[in-house]
Formats: C-alpha cells, structure tokens, sequence
C-alpha cells in the first residue's frame, strides 16, 4: 500500500515533469524587445513556440501602442486628444472608441478619490511642468484663474462615443492612465496572436504580466524603493503593478515643484513616498497608484478595501513600509511595515 | 632624381593635411579571412596579437586597409621596434588593468622614443550605446521588471569622450565597449545591425573613434561574402559611411565648465548632464586659474578647489556667471556676506554680478542634479535645447573663425521622430543632413529671442545640422540621395 502511494506519487510527478518538458515554452527562449513610446521606453518580453512568432506578436502590440499614441497624445496636434480638446468646448465631439473608453474608463477613479484623481487637471499641471523646467512657480493668481477649467464632473459623456466639456477651458490630460491602457490594449494583442506569456512594461511605471516564465510562479517585479532598503518585490501573474512618484525635490533650489498636481489645492503633492499598486489590469493600476499617491496611506487603505484584487504599498524614503490589500501580496525582504486591513 | 624628390614631398604634403589619417570607426579582426575594404565600408582594422597577428596584419594591408595592432600595455615598449617594420600604421595600447593616465605616460614615452610610430591609448571603460529597456535578467535567470524612472535610460559615452579629451591630448578620444547581450537569444544571435549602427552614430556625434567588436562568425561569413552576412552589414554601412564624413576641425561648443579632479565623484552627475544635452567641458583643476573660463556662463566644480582656484571661482561669480561648488567645505572669500539662502544642504551667496552655489554634499542623486543645472542654465539663453527628444543627444560644434555651428545629432531610440531644436545665435541658412536621406534638406529657420528653432523633420538614428549666418549654399533645398 505504502509502495503504492510512493508509485502514484512518482508516476504523478514524472507525469508533471514530462508535461512541463513537453510543452513548448518550457524550452523557448523568451523575446525581448523595446519601444519607444508615449515618452518612455515599453519593453515587452514574451515566449512563444519559435522566435520569430514571439518577434511577430510583439511587432504588432507595438504597432498598438504606436497607433494608440496617436490617439491619446496631448503633445501631439493631430492626435485625437488634441482634436478633442480643440472642439469639445462648441460641440458634442465623436471620437474613436479607445479615446472614449480610456476617459470613461478613468471617471470611477475620480469619483472613487472624490477628485482628486482628475484627467482635466492638465491646465495646471502645465503650469507646474514650466516651473520645473526652469520657470516661475505659478502665482496664486494664476491659479485661481485655471480652476474653472479642472474638474472631472465638467466632462458629459454621450453614449456611444461622444464627448463634450462643460468649462470652455477644459482640457484633457491622460499621462495618469493612458500608458495603463496602451499596456492593456498591447496585452490583448498578443493574446490574439496566440502569446499565453509575456511581460508588457510601459516605462517600468506600468507593468502587465501574462501567465508566468517557464519555471516560475510569476514574473518578478522589483518596486521601485527611495530607500533602497525596503526590497520590497511583487510576482506578477495576470495580472499588473504600476508606480507613482512625485518628481525629486530640486537639490540646488528651493522652489517646490512637481508633476503630480493635486487638482483640488492647485499645489503639486507634497511627499516624498512611493506607492506601487498591484491590480488585476494596467488601467487599474496606472489610475489607482496616482490616485493613492494623491490621498495618501490613510485614505489609500479606505480604497483599497472598497476594490478587489488590489493591493498597494507606500515606501517612504527613511524605509517605512506601508501596505494594504484586498487580496495580492507583496515580498518584502527587509522592511519596518505598517499594516492594517488585511494587508501583510 | 628631382622628381622624386618632389613626388616625396608631396606625398608628406597630403599625409600632413589630409584629414584624419585613420577612420573614426575601426573594426577589430580576430579572423585569418579579410574581406575586401568595399565590403566593410572602412579602411582601418585593428588586430590583436597573437599567432596570426603578423598574417592577418600583412593580409589586411595587401587589401588596402589601415592597420593598427592592438598591443596590451605590459607589451607596448618592447613590441614598437618591430611594428614600423612590419609597415602597420600604428598600435593601439590596451590599458588592462593600468590607469588612462598611466596609459598615457606609457604612450608618451613611445612616441618619444619612436616619433614615426602613431601610438593610441583605446579607453575600454566605454558603454555598449543604448537605451535601454526597463526588463532585465538577474543572475538566477528569472526576468524582472524595476522601476527607477519612467524617463528613457540612456546609456551614452559623451561624459567618457570629453574626459578622454583631457587625458590623451594628443589623439582624438578612442574607446571600445563589450557588446551586453545579457538574454540567450540576443547571445546566440550576437549585436543587431540596428546596434552596429547605433555604435558608429554615437561615435561619429562625439567626434571620437570607436573600435568595434565583430563577431567571429560574421567576420568569417563577410570574408566569405555569404549573402545573408552582406545584406546584415549592408545595413551599418550607411552609418559608418556617415560617422566618418564630418567637416574636421570642428570645435565642440560647451556654455558651462565641469571641474574634475582624480576621483570620479563628478562622472555620473557629468553623465546625465550629456544626456540632458548640457553641453560641457572638462576642466582640470590647474586650467581654473588661466583662460579656460571664458565663454562659460556656468561653472560646476567637484575638485576642492585651492587658493587659486577659489580666486578664479570668485572672479568669475564677479562678472557674472554661476559657479556652484559640490561638497564644499572649506571657508571661502564670499563668505563674509550674508547667504541669500542657506540650509542644511545648499548655501547660496551673491558675489558680484553673479553667485556661488554650495552644495554641502556629495551628490546622491545625478539625474536630479542635472535636471538643476539644466534649470540653471535655461535661466540665460542655452547653447541648445531640444524638445520631444529624450531619446536623443545633440552636440554643437563651431567651424574655426567663424559663426557657423554644425550640430551632431544620435537617436538612441532608432526610430524616426521629429525633434525640435533652439540654438543660441542667429542663422539664415539650416540644412540637414542623414544616412538615409543624404545631403542635403533645407529646414526652416525661426527667430527666438537671440535663438534660432528649427524642426528636425524625421530623426532616425543619426542626423547633423549645417547652421550658417551667411546666404544659402549651392545644395540647400535639395535632396541628394545618400552615396
């Protein structure tokens, strides 16, 4: 009986090894390429049964993100953002689909944050941008005139694909969430071009793993840490993490600056932590790490909660750790963490 | 007799003027098989030593190459008496694990004791030029994703190449790199053309030589002539073509001085200011107290400055400029007044038309830091800047005795973008020049407040800018195809 069982487990086992041996990936070299786009540098690594179909598959995700940085880019003046803030103040403007549905998709998140993650924060963090590169910091004066053209509840959306702005200032900026879909899109690229494991990187910033590397339980992720001392890592698994951080403090200047606009003060965010969000697709996580930089830990925990699937962590520069989850964990290696509500 | 004479001093006449005798793009050979010159698209070839050296050194210049043996630097002094005979051009000294400056002194000493014999110190410290990708493989084998920055990661050899400038004054900056090639696919198929490529643009922006690692079964597949090998080079050609084609004698253009001493603190902050296109020059700490100042409108020291140099900081605060003093330490003149503002890492002091920064630390964060001195420098009107460009390096150069710039352009990210670029001065006349475009496409000129902007209409991998004050030349506003 005893020899039985040891049989069953064995042949139970061998069965396990030949099946990972026979599968194809289990000896493919993963192919790794990058882009660049939107900015920064997309990376996607992905393993197929030959090279040159992970090649092929990975070419078209970023034909994706190419085309869809035509789409999304407010740098651009023929893109479709650019189009739409020209008109969307006289009209109800139709745009394409993906425009539409990266702006509806973002409106939760505003609501979620009660506006603190906002889309049309753009006029201001504009002004904010030219302080950084060297500009005056923006007068209160200056301020106050840009604040009715913020506000996410200035923007009515007309199904099917019609949008119009409510403010005749309003303008659209998706640099908090258009890079999270662009990763989405190229994912479900490569899954119609048969890809079942690949790693989609917009930056380092937003991160999408699909299945996991032969022999592995996920793909690793090493988040970003301003104290180098945390360690903390995440295994991605169908899933995605992003990372917000406000820009570094001026080592020769006084002056506070910052691209990260808390649309609600006017002010750039003042921290100095670095927040990574683990949730179940790049949209999410993109938005919801801006959002939690924004609200910070206290009320980040309260979001956390209400979603699911997500998980967030807070590392601040001294290598305090806070983290919360309503569901993935984190690996930390070394860290003095403060938790609560379920999280590690 | 009489014209033999006159055909010598003609020949000495042509190799005294001609441009650089060697090309800025050298390729090393380990293969006894040479292709012909045509097929590289070069002429020099740098052999390492070793038993075929003298065969593939005698088969290269049958074949018209320029040849430079490469000669470990424990080596050098006894192998240069057999090298002029053996009628190679020169030997390129391989520090190994000597100092540049102790390369340098070996070099020196050659050259004095063999005044026929060309001899280069080659800086193997170089990076393989790139962007880099944010995915990379750790040691066990796993793939990781990090994120330091969402900026793109340039890994980029200007900071090494002004250095170099300094240390082997007596050779054009000369550097070699290992190909990183870290994920087994990329090591089974070895460097892309695209990375060939991107290699010989860099070089040919930075006005330096680089020597380039070719590997052994493309150098056998190329001496073959195997056609999948020809089509593959066929695509680097263009780019070595036109890393070599520069206008010589051109000056590189800095606004704003780095101070380095002996140690490397100042390299990595030095590294990011070239990625931010703040354009620099080194200086060492005994040129502060001469002329080197002039021209500078900022001033960036990491070497403790001595009573001299403090002296020269302060004159040059005086008229003006913005000097700002990492780590400093010590107690300076300026500090009898007041600071203007004053905290526990920064102190700023007016002096005279312009202030001194002092950093009360070193600096922990370079990115940071050249992002400050960008800001710093954007105060006045900047040499250059550049817009939609984070990918891409520009480096401005000006003709001797005269106004005209030509501004050297590298894309790291190889794929065309239009890049817009304001530079200090005002000029009538741009033309833009590329390997896949030839020579050469007029661009529009437009005034900006003592600047001229101008748009790069599609920057591939490598571009350069003919900027003149004066009427257009016979070629602008035509597009000749490239050679």
């Amino acid at each position: 009986m005893r020899w039985n069982r040891l049989a069953v487990a064995a042949i139970a086992l061998a069965g396990l090894q030949f099946a990972a041996a026979a599968s194809p990936l289990a000896t493919a070299l993963p192919v790794h390429q990058h882009k660049y786009a939107m900015g920064t540098v997309f990376d996607i690594v992905a393993y197929a049964d030959s090279p040159e179909r992970a090649s092929s598959a990975i070419e078209k995700a970023f034909e994706e993100i190419v085309r869809l940085d035509e789409v999304m880019s407010n740098f651009k003046p023929g893109s479709d953002l650019s189009r739409l803030n020209r008109g969307a103040h006289f009209q109800v403007e139709n745009v394409v689909p993906d425009l539409y549905r990266v702006v509806a998709e973002s409106l939760p998140y505003s609501q979620m944050s009660a506006g603190k993650f906002d889309i049309t924060v753009g006029p201001l963090s504009g002004l904010w941008k030219a302080a950084l590169r060297g500009g005056p910091v923006p007068s209160a004066a200056q301020l106050a005139r840009l604040e009715p053209c913020v506000g996410y509840t200035k923007i009515r959306m007309v199904p099917p694909r019609g949008i119009e702005f409510l403010s005749p200032c309003l303008q659209i900026d998706l640099g908090a969430i258009g890079k999270g879909y662009a990763v989405d899109r190229a994912v479900e690229i490569l899954k119609a071009q048969g890809i079942r494991c690949a790693l989609v990187n917009a930056g380092g910033s937003t991160i999408y793993g699909m299945g996991s590397p032969p022999g592995q339980a996920g793909w690793a992720v090493t988040l970003r840490d301003p104290s180098h001392r945390v360690g903390a890592r995440a295994s991605l698994h169908n899933n995605a993490i992003s990372t917000s951080e406000q820009t570094a403090a001026s080592l020769l200047e006084s002056k506070r600056a910052g691209h990260i606009v808390d649309p609600r003060t006017g002010q750039p965010v003042d921290t100095t932590l670095a927040v990574s969000v683990l949730a179940e697709n790049a949209t999410a996580a993109d938005a919801l790490s801006t959002t939690l930089l924004l609200v910070g830990p206290g009320k980040g925990r309260q979001l956390v909660a209400k979603t699911t699937r997500t998980a967030a962590i807070w590392i601040s520069p001294e290598g305090q750790a806070i983290t919360a989850s309503s569901g993935p964990q984190f690996y930390l290696q070394a860290a003095r963490t403060l938790s609560r509500g379920g999280s590690r | 007799m009489k014209i033999t004479r006159w055909t010598l001093a003609l020949v000495v006449a042509f190799v005294l003027f001609a441009a650089p005798s060697w090309g800025r793009v050298l390729l090393r050979w380990t293969q006894p098989a040479v292709p012909a010159r045509e097929v590289l698209g070069l002429d020099s070839l740098v052999i390492p030593g070793g038993p075929n050296e003298a065969v593939v050194a005698a088969r290269a210049r049958q074949l018209g190459y320029r040849v430079y043996l490469e000669v470990p630097l424990p080596r050098g002094s006894a192998i240069s008496d057999t090298v002029a005979a053996q009628g190679v051009s020169g030997i390129i000294l391989e520090p190994g694990e000597a100092t540049q400056v102790q390369a340098e002194a070996a070099a020196a000493k050659m050259r004095l004791s063999h005044p026929g014999l060309l001899v280069l110190v080659v800086d193997r410290t170089a990076k393989e030029p790139q962007m880099r990708g944010h995915s990379i493989v750790s040691n066990d084998g796993v793939l990781e994703a990090s994120s330091p920055t969402e900026q793109p990661w340039l890994d980029c050899n200007l900071a090494l190449v002004r250095y170099d400038a300094i240390l082997h004054p007596a050779q054009v900056p000369l550097y070699q790199f290992d190909w990183e090639l870290p994920e087994p696919l990329q090591r089974r198929e070895g460097p892309s053309a695209g990375a060939y490529a991107l290699a010989a643009a860099e070089a040919g922006a930075f006005h330096a030589d680089v020597i380039l690692n070719v590997r052994e079964d493309l150098q056998t597949r190329l001496a073959r002539g195997e056609v999948g090998a020809l089509v593959f080079w066929a695509r680097v050609k263009p780019y070595l073509q036109f890393a070599q084609s520069s206008p010589a004698k051109l000056q590189p253009q800095a606004d704003i001085g780095v101070v380095a001493d002996s140690g490397y603190d100042w390299f990595e902050p030095a590294n990011l200011m070239a990625r931010h296109n703040i354009p620099f020059r080194i200086l060492t700490p005994a040129e502060l107290s001469g002329g080197a100042l002039h021209g500078l409108n900022l001033l960036v020291t990491f070497a403790a400055p001595d009573h001299d140099a403090v002296a020269a900081v302060a004159k040059f605060a005086s008229r003006g400029g913005t000097a700002v003093l990492v780590n400093a330490k010590g107690m300076y003149p300026w500090h009898s007044a007041r600071p203007i503002r004053s905290n526990e890492a920064v102190a700023d002091y007016a002096v005279g038309k312009g202030k001194v920064i002092e950093l009360l630390k070193a600096v922990d964060d370079p990115d940071t830091f050249a992002s400050d001195i960008r800001r710093l420098m954007d105060k006045s009107v900047p040499l250059i800047s550049l817009w939609n460009a984070l990918t891409t390096i520009a480096v401005p150069y000006k003709k001797p005795n005269s106004a005209d710039l030509v501004v050297e352009l590298v894309n790291y990210a190889q794929d065309a973008l239009p890049v817009q670029v304001r530079v200090k001065g005002t000029f009538s006349s741009i033309r833009y020049e590329s390997p896949e475009d030839g020579c050469c496409r007029k661009l529009q000129a437009r005034p900006e407040k003592g600047s001229t902007e101008f748009v790069v209409p599609r920057l591939a991998t490598a571009g350069r800018v003919y900027l003149s004050a004066g009427p257009d030349e016979k070629h602008q506003g035509t597009t000749v195809p490239s050679p």
